[in-house]
């Protein structure tokens, strides 16, 4: 306890929130831009000449014999993307009159790119070209489903999967 | 050993069924790695920590899968599922499976 009485504590308790507030909105804001950006960036340079559906055939598929070697190949990837303080304390907010929690929306978003953009990274190395019959789903690691209880952290976990192969009249090689 | 999640392989022939292959793994980072997410939650990004742990959790399942496929004789495995459940914070269980199947090329 100090000697400026408990007005003092309540001030330095906003304070913190406050900090914390500031910090989250800051760094939030700038590691959201970039990620938008390299996202940007790497769909146009990985994803161009790249198919991707979610057919359970094979469009396009490269006619031809079919060995072990060349067969196609399962990909996946995965991205977990944590909430800030400020997003959270938006959420929160906006949970009084409900709506839409549009920066939670955002947070999916990116999770979801980034685990698709891995997928197909993943299929590209294996020198594929399409990806076809591709699942998304995400899960809890936060634990929030089995504890409603706990104050669970925010994030999105993104999972993508698919099967990587190789389309008619294309070169791909594996790089 | 041929893995994917279509139900038919194009230019391969299914000559046998073997039945459901399946792999469970459940798994958590050391709990350094949950602090770390917790002080990441102020700042937002990618809980690197966390993606492994999927990714990880994700091979692991495969292989024991394909461990089960590989026993039955089986050279593939058609129709991959991949199913999670929440144990509890900071773990995450993976399943994976599918069918195990023995093909060959349709011009062998």
């Amino acid at each position: 306890m100090n000697n400026y009485g408990p007005g003092f504590d309540t001030l330095i308790g906003f304070a913190w929130v406050l900090a914390l507030l500031l910090v989250g909105l800051g760094a939030g804001k700038i590691t959201e831009r970039r990620h938008l950006r390299r996202l940007a960036r790497e769909e146009e340079s990985l994803l161009s000449g790249m198919l991707i559906t979610d057919l359970r055939q094979f469009p396009m598929c490269a006619e031809g014999s079919t060995t072990e070697a060349n067969a196609p190949s399962l990909v996946s990837g995965e991205a977990v993307v944590s909430s800030d303080y400020f997003k959270t304390f938006l959420a929160t907010l906006k949970k009084i009159i409900g709506g839409e929690l549009r920066s939670i929306e955002t947070l999916m978003s990116r999770a979801r790119r980034e685990a698709v953009l891995r997928m197909a990274r993943q299929a590209r190395s294996l020198g594929y070209d399409a990806i076809c019959n591709v699942r998304i789903e995400s899960t809890d690691i936060a634990g929030s489903t089995v504890n409603p209880q706990q104050k669970a952290l925010i994030m999105a976990t993104v999972l993508a999967s698919g099967t990587a192969y190789r389309r008619a009249g294309s070169s791909a090689r594996a790089v | 050993m041929i893995v994917v999640n279509t139900e038919i392989v194009p230019g391969m022939r299914v000559i046998e069924l073997k039945g459901l292959v399946q792999g469970n793994t459940v798994r958590a980072k050391h709990f350094g790695r949950d602090i770390a997410a917790g002080l990441k939650n102020i700042v937002g990004g990618e809980l690197k920590g966390y993606t492994e742990l999927l990714t990880e959790s994700r091979r692991q399942a495969v292989e024991r899968m394909m461990a089960q496929a590989q026993q039955l004789g089986a050279n593939a495995v058609l129709n991959v599922r991949f199913s999670t459940s929440s144990v509890t914070s900071g773990a995450a269980e993976m399943y994976a499976y599918g069918t195990a199947a023995v093909v060959q090329p349709e011009d062998a």
